[in-house]
This record gives structure tokens, sequence and C-alpha cells, in this order.
């Protein structure tokens, strides 16, 4: 594969453990050690993705991201150790598709990267925009006519009881579903204490379809209340 | 160019023409109204002779039927006074009534048969007919014969005048040629007289009009000089006084009212009509000198006593001659009543004194002299004083304030405030309680003197009338009544300062801040109020400082976090790697522990973070209507596996319906996860946990309790931050378990509280209900 990504930290070290991680997936990687140097790698044709620091001298991440956006449409995913809600957001205004706050999984980084290399490649892709009926929710997209689930472009294998969570989800996107009612409407039946076997099989969808089950984006507990499926902007 | 003369002259010129104008004016209405009528018209002027004129005629017709009338009345003798006097008019008058002839006269002449020596002028009537005959020659009487007001002589004797029965009488009046002067009731030489004025009169009432209209026109060839003059009157009015101008311009109006209308002070007489005529003469040219003052100068009323009194204090040091200064000077070492008294109580004093100096004197002349030298003497020490006054007045500031009374008032009121600072400094409960003495003295003082003056009046014998005990008694209560009610006074002041004392001391237990609390001065808790600002200023900075303080903690935990994050990020990243290589299996086993403790320290990081943010109320919170009953059935759906292999046994009693709470869902999850890991982690080997949640007085409370493993210590805050049973133990918790999902409840708005009874420990998280 000759995809190359640019990993952007002041770190050198951390810089080491990605281009580790990544190379031995087979990507080629550009390392940069602050914002300045990655702006003049970032006009590489050749690079797909890029991993960016947010603090980080000469110029800042989000500066940077700011900067490539005016001239690149590519995936960039913003590294971050500041955990909070509001700088995920800043971080996701300015232009960045991801964000991953540190220290990080090394699995759950791959991961990312590759989903977004996926949905990158896989944008202009025919068979999702052909028919009417697909729901495309983010890294999601359900097909409710052969009931079919694809993340990042590759079919989700579930059982019947997942498909039917999934289906109801999917099409209410947003939508809060009480565990009874979803117990209702997908065993069709009356049960004594629905939380626990709808908690069961929401955990193994997020397994499936999350990429980092631990703290899901998509399929959402909402304490409580109920679950949910997260719509994507 | 206009010469003085010139300029001055125009102005009197004009008043010259406008008095004798005014003259004129009277003259002629006299003439017309008092003379005319009486025969005197101006053609007296030209006429030599005086018995060729209307009033000579009037007054021998008078005198004519005077003589006619006393015939009638048949008086006899003579018919005036002094008769034998009087040589200037001879008369004789008989009437034929029968045989006995009635006559009178004052002559022995026989006037029938012709005018005696010395006399020119003759009238006879005889048989109804008069018949005068002057200067030897018959006057023609009658005219034509018919009376009209055109006739010279009325007399009787015309043919329209027949009716008259004259029959029988007979006068003759003879006139002197030169009359002689026997005095103004002499009617002759009255009548010579009154024609030689009358005709001098006349004279000069032509004068008068004549130099009257020669002034005007030469005024009004002197405009422009008159022009110069009233500026010129004008330079010098300015330096008139405002009052000065406005009193000449209104009291002789006022006089001259008075004497019109009946002459409130003077009554009409001689005296009042010379005012009358002195102010008439007077007051034009003063209406002129003020006119010219108003038309030229402007803000007339500028200078002004009043203006100059009230701008006393702005006189620059240099503007005040040397006199004044040094009267200034004098002045002001004197209390403002000597000066006082001295200026208005002298002048009657020394009006007073003056004549009984003038009695022990004597009258002769050398005590005279003396007594002239006294007065001038003592009305120059008034004028003196005056002087002394006025230049005080003016240069001195506020010259009153160095008085007697000023003196004494400052004396008191230094007194009072030493006296009231004595007793300010005093303890709240002692003053009170010198008051109260105070007061009891002063009432029992009063008493004991009314009680003397009581026994005095009844020792004396002499009785009170029921009024005048009533009057005293009620004196008498009064009087007690004055120091309970001084007393009752600081009392009702006292508990005025109390309500805002106390309302201020309720707010800031409610922790707003107000404006510091400011009691007048004098109040009796005025220290006390001083005392609670302190506190609210001390409370207000020490809270500000705990702030602060605390946002700091919050932000170096946050740099702290994040600086810590950056290098664990290499060593979970590196310890990954590490991982995967192929490694001895004790080197495996190192690895395992290196990556454990590091997602340890990972979640230490974060979890240190959120306490702390927490802990300062900076937690960022999305509260929303959420039911209690299920986020206790989702968490445990959630922890589900990690409870089934601890080992332990569950036992829950939740409410069968929803409980609705009002909190952060994300938050509330990590409160219920982190209690449920503690149970799992700290409890006794096979034993249970038990969950409950229960609704009571609009409180939802959901309960854990747990057997401890350990020996639980007494009298510890498990909600502590990094606080744990065992403190040796070095398990997977952070130590920071209870004490997030305490600050995060109360973060919500709720309460958890922690309970140890032997090994027995238990967890009570409550919250309000929501409707």
């Amino acid at each position: 594969m000759d995809e190359r990504i640019l990993v952007v930290d002041d770190d050198r070290e951390i810089v080491g453990a990605i281009a580790i991680l990544l190379e031995r997936e087979g990507y080629q990687v550009l390392r940069a050690y602050n914002g300045m140097e990655a702006l003049d790698l970032a006009l590489d044709p050749a690079i797909r993705l890029i991993i960016m620091d947010v603090m980080m001298p000469r110029l800042d991440g989000l500066s940077a991201v700011l900067r490539i956006r005016e001239r690149r449409n590519l995936p960039i995913i913003v590294l971050s150790a500041r955990s909070e809600e509001t700088d995920k957001i800043l971080g996701l205004s300015v232009g960045a598709d991801d964000y991953v706050t540190k220290p990080f999984s090394p699995s759950e980084l791959v991961a990312r990267v590759r989903s977004q290399l996926r949905r990158y490649t896989s944008l202009g892709d025919v068979h999702a925009e052909g028919r009417r009926n697909v729901v495309v929710n983010g890294r999601l997209t359900y097909d409710p006519e052969g009931m079919t689930l694809t993340a990042d472009g590759e079919p989700v294998k579930l059982t019947a009881t997942e498909t039917g969570i999934v289906d109801l989800l999917m099409r209410n996107l947003g939508r809060i579903f009480p565990a009874e009612e979803i117990y209702r409407r997908v065993w069709e039946g009356e049960c004594y204490a629905p939380e626990n076997t709808v908690m069961v099989h929401i955990r193994r969808i997020r397994e499936k379809i999350e990429l980092n089950p631990k703290k899901p984006e998509y399929l959402k507990v909402v304490w409580g209340i109920g679950y949910k499926m997260e719509k994507m902007g | 160019m206009v010469t003085k003369w010139k300029k001055w002259a125009s102005v009197i010129v004009l008043f010259l023409g406008f008095y004798l104008a005014l003259a004129g004016c009277a003259g002629t209405w006299y003439a017309v109204w008092g003379l005319i009528p009486r025969g005197l018209g101006p053609e007296l002027v030209l006429q030599g002779d005086y018995r060729e004129t209307a009033y000579f005629r009037r007054e021998i017709t008078s005198i004519f039927y005077d003589v006619l009338n006393a015939l009638e009345r048949q008086e006899e003798g003579e018919l005036w006074a002094n008769a034998d006097l009087d040589t200037n008019l001879l008369y004789t008058g008989t009437y034929e009534f029968g045989s006995v002839p009635v006559s009178c006269s004052n002559t022995d002449h026989v006037l029938s048969r012709g005018l005696p020596d010395g006399y020119d002028f003759l009238l006879a009537f005889r048989s109804g007919r008069v018949i005068i005959i002057q200067d030897g020659e018959r006057v023609d009487v009658y005219g034509d014969g018919y009376y009209t007001d055109q006739s010279r002589w009325d007399v009787p004797g015309y043919r329209n005048r027949r009716g008259e029965d004259h029959d029988g009488y007979t006068v003759y009046l003879a006139v002197a040629s030169q009359p002689v002067d026997h005095g103004w009731w002499e009617p002759i030489w009255s009548m010579k007289q009154v024609l030689t004025y009358v005709r001098y009169g006349y004279l000069g009432l032509f004068g008068a009009w004549a130099g009257a209209v020669l002034c005007l026109t030469l005024a009004a060839g002197l405009r422009k000089a008159r022009r110069e003059a009233r500026e010129a009157i004008a330079v010098r009015t300015a330096k008139v006084w405002f009052e000065v101008k406005l009193a000449l311009a209104i009291l002789p109006a006022l006089l001259f009212w008075q004497l019109l209308t009946g002459g409130f002070f003077w009554g009409l007489n001689t005296q009042a009509a010379l005012v009358g005529a002195a102010l008439l003469l007077c007051y034009p040219p003063v209406l002129y000198c003020l006119g010219c003052d108003l038309r030229h100068n402007r803000g007339v009323w500028r200078n002004s006593l009043c203006a100059r009194l009230l701008s006393r204090g702005k006189v620059a040091a240099g503007a005040l001659s040397a006199r004044q200064a040094a009267a200034a000077r004098l002045a002001a070492r004197i209390w403002f009543e000597w000066k006082l008294l001295l200026v208005v109580l002298y002048p009657p004093a020394a009006l007073g004194l003056l004549p009984r100096v003038r009695w022990v004197l004597g009258y002769s002349g050398a005590a005279d002299l003396c007594f002239l030298v006294l007065c001038a003497g003592a009305a120059g020490v008034w004028l003196a004083a005056l002087y002394v006054v006025f230049c005080d007045l003016r240069y001195n500031k506020k010259p009153w304030r160095h008085s007697l009374c000023a003196a004494l008032g400052g004396g008191l009121a230094r007194l009072w405030r030493v006296l009231r600072g004595a007793e300010l400094s005093q303890p709240l409960r002692r003053r009170f309680l010198v008051r109260i003495m105070g007061a009891g003295a002063g009432t029992g003082v009063l008493a004991l003197l009314a009680l003397w003056s009581l026994f005095r009046q009844f020792y004396d014998g002499t009785s009170l009338s029921w009024m005048a005990a009533l009057l005293a008694a009620l004196l008498l209560v009064l009087l007690f009544l004055l120091p309970l009610a001084w007393l009752l006074d600081r009392v009702w002041v006292l508990l005025r300062d109390l309500v805002p004392l106390t309302e201020r001391l309720s707010v800031l237990r409610a922790g707003a801040s107000m404006e510091p609390l400011k009691l007048p001065e004098g109040s009796d808790l005025r220290e006390a109020a001083a005392d609670l600002n302190r506190v609210q200023e001390g409370l207000r900075s020490a809270v500000e400082q705990q702030m602060r303080s605390e946002r700091m903690k919050v932000e170096l935990i946050a740099n702290v976090s994040h600086d810590l994050k950056t290098p664990l990020t290499s060593v979970v990243s590196y310890a990954a790697l590490l991982g995967e290589e192929e490694l001895p299996p004790h080197v495996k086993d190192y690895v395992r522990i290196l990556n454990e403790k590091a997602r340890r320290l990972q979640v230490m990081v974060q979890d240190v973070f959120e306490v702390s943010k927490a802990a300062s109320g900076e937690l960022p919170l999305k509260l929303e209507q959420l039911d209690l009953t299920r986020l206790l059935d989702q968490t445990l759906a959630d922890m589900d596996e990690a409870i089934r292999a601890s080992g332990l046994t569950l036992r829950t009693t939740l409410p069968g319906g929803p409980v609705w709470i009002t909190a952060d869902g994300d938050r509330l999850y990590r409160v219920f996860q982190n209690l449920i890991q503690n149970a799992l982690r700290y409890s006794l080997e096979g034993s249970r946990v038990y969950l409950t949640l229960e609704v009571r007085n609009g409180r939802a409370t959901a309960t854990m309790k747990n057997t401890s493993r350990d020996e639980l210590p007494a009298g510890m805050d498990f909600t502590a931050r990094f606080v744990r049973g065992d403190e040796s133990r070095t398990d997977g918790g952070s130590g920071l378990g209870l004490a997030i999902a305490s600050s995060f409840t109360t973060a919500c708005g709720g309460a958890l509280e922690v309970e140890t009874d032997a090994d027995l420990f238990t967890v009570r998280v409550s919250f309000p209900t929501s409707v």
C-alpha cells in the first residue's frame, strides 16, 4: 500500500509509537514535530490522512488544521490531552473528522485511522447512493430492505435479534426507546426484566459497530430514560 | 463739539420750559375758572382806567343793590362798619314810604345836588332809572333799553325788566377819583388792588407762556446736547445704589398721593402745600435722572447695597483702603452683639440722655456751646460706629460668626461632643445603665424640687386656686416626663438602629453582599455596625480568596493532568507494543503489570481531574428529567458481568413505577457505577449487597448496604479524596470512587451520605423528586 499518513506531535516518542503501529498495518508514515512542519508536508498529494496533536510549539494543531482545510480535503484525526466535551466540539468545528484523547489505546487509534480512510475512499461509492431508502449515519449505513448494516463500508454480521434492534434504532435516528418498547417491538412479547436482556444485546452490537465499545459513539444509553442511535452530523 | 455749558443748558432749558408751561397751565386754569367769570378777563391788561372794567361795574352794581335791599328792609343808619373812614365810596339812599321816609347814608353831602370835590363817578337812581355820570359826562346805561347778556350795566330800569317796582327809592353812589388805602375790607380800594394784581398776574401768565414756548423751542433745538447730558447724568447715577434710586422713584409718588388723598401726615395746610409744591418741583428732575439711568446703564440693579453686602467676601485685599482695612480689623475683634447694640441702641439712648444733660448744664450761652459740642460728639461717635460696622459687614467674612452667641454655642457644642464621646466609649450596657440612672436622678431632683415648692406654698399659707394647682400639677408632670422622654428617645433610637442591623445579619447569613451599613453619627450601635461591616468585608474577602484559590487549584490540576497524560500516552503505547513482542514468559508477566498499572494511572489522572472540577463547581452539567428506577436498572444491567464475576449476591428492591428526578444522567450513572464497583471490590466474599430505592417525603433515596471485608476505621470521612478503608492496600481503586460519587451527586443537586455500623457500610444517595 502506498497510502501515506502524516503524524504530527511535538513528542517524538508518541510519533514513533504511532508510526510503528501504522507501519505495521502497511501505511507509509510521514513525521512532523510542529504545526509549521505539518503545513509544509501536508501539501504532499500522496498523503491520505493526518493525525494532529493540538498542543504544539510554533503553530498549534487546531490552527494547522484550519490552514490545511483551506487547501486539502482529507481526513484529519485530532489528538489531544484534553478530554472535555467543549474541547472535542472545538476540535470538530475547525474541520477535524475525529477526535482522540490521550492516552489512547493503540488498537482504537488504528481502528479509527482505518475507518476514516475507508469512509474517505468509499465516499463516491455508487452502491450506497443508488438506493433511496438506505439510512446513512456517519460510519454506519443501513439498508432497511435487505436489513443489512455496514460499518465503514464493511458488512456487519448481526444475529436476528440484533438486527431487529438495529432496524428499530436506525429507522428512528436520535429517538430514545425505553427497554420495554425495544423488547416489545423486537421480541414481540412482554418480559419481566427487559433491561438486562436489552442491555446484553446492546453491548454485543456495540462490540461489532463501535470503534471503542467502552466509549460508544453510536449506540448510546440515555441513563434513566432508554437507548438511542446517535444521529451523526 | 458740544460745550459743557451747552450740555447742561439744554437740560436746564428743558426743565425751565417744562415748569413755565406747568405754571402757565395752572395760571390759565385759574384765569378761566376763577377770574373770567368774575369779570376779570385778560382785557384788564390793556384797560388803564379801572372804572371801565367789568369788575368795577359788577362791584358798583352789587353795592347799589346792597343799598337798595337795605332800604327795602327799612334799615337805617350806616350799612357798613367803619363807615366814617370810608371816603372812597359815598352813598345815600332814601325811600318815601308814606309820611315816614327811610334813609341811609355815610355822608353829609347831599349827593342829589352834585358831586363833592375829589369824586368823579356818580350813580343816581331815581324813579326806577339809573343815571351814571363819570368824569362829568353822562354814561349811556341802557343802550337800546333791553337787557341782554351783552349789556354793560345789570341795573333796574330796562324795558324788559318793567316788573320791578322801585317807586319811591332814591340811591346815590359817589366814587372818589383817587381812592385812599383803607385796607382790604374796603370795596373800592380792594377792587383797585385786585385789578392791579390781576393785571400783573395776566402779564406774568403771558410771560410764562412766552417763556415756556421759548424754552421748549430752545430745548428742541438742543436735542443733541441733551443726549450727551443724559449720558453724563447716567454716568453719575450709575454710582448711586439701586435702593436709593428705587426710594427716590417711589417715595415722592407715595407722599404726593398721600397729600392728594387728604394728607395723611399733614392735613391740607400751608406746610402740606409747600411740601407738595417742593415734591412737584423736585420729582420731575429725579425721574428724568432715573430715566437717563435706565436708558443708558445696563443692569442698574447690580450696583445696590444688597449686592455689595452679598459680595462682601469677594472684595480683594488690595481693594481696601488702609482706613477701611483698619476699621474692619477693629470690628473683627469685637463681638457682633456689641456692634449691633452700639448701632441700634445708641441713638435712642443718646436722644434720651441728651435732654437731661441739657437740663443739668443749664441754659446759659456757654452751656449751649457745650451742649452743641456734646451733641456733635455723640453723633460723631455713632457715625464712627456705623462706619466700623459697615466696613465689618462689607469686608469681613460672616462677621456674625464672631459673636458671643456663637462662642457660647461653640463651647456648648464642644462640651456636648466631649460628653457624648465619653459616653459612647463605654460599653452599651453600661451606657444605658448610666442613662437610666441619670434619668432617674433627674426625675428625683425634679420631684424633690416640686415637693419643696408645694411644701413652701402650704407652709406660707398661701392657698392656691384649683386652677393654679392644676396648672402646677401639669407642669410638674411635664417636668417629670422630660428625663423619661429623653431616655425613651435613646431607647427608640437604639431600636431604630437595631432593625437594619438585624436585617443585615440575616442578609449576611443568606450570603448576599451589600453596601456597608452606615448608622448615623452618635448612634449607640454605630460600633456594632462597623464591626458587622468588618465581618462582612472579611467574609467577602475570605470567600473571594477561597474562590480564587479553588479556581487556581482546578487550573493547576487540569494542567498537571494534561502534563501527565502526554508521557502516559507514550507509556501506554510502548507497553502495548512491548506486549505484542515475542518475549520470555516472565518478561511477558512484567509487561502485563506495566500495562495494567499504566491503565490504572490513566484512570486516576482522569478521576483526579473530574473530582477537582466537580468540587470547585465547574463541572459542566446537562440536567434533565430522568427515571431513577430505570437508571438503576440500566446500571445494574450494564455491570451485570462484573457482578456475576464477583461472586456476591446483589439484592435489589426497586419501586414498580418510575421515580422522576432532575439530574445529569451520565454523571449519575458514574455515581452508581462507582458505588457498585466499591461494593464489589471491598465486600466480604460471598456476602450480600443490598440496593433499595424508596420515595419518602418528596425525596428519592437510593441506599446501598454491603458488609466490608476489612474492618472499617471509625470516624472517617469516606467521601474525602484519596480515602480507602484500608490505607495500606494498593488494589485497583484510585481511592476517588466515593469522592467522585459524592461530588457528582452534590453537583446534580442531590446528597450522598456514608454511614458505617461495625462492618456494615451504607451509602445513601437522595434526590428531591420532580413532579
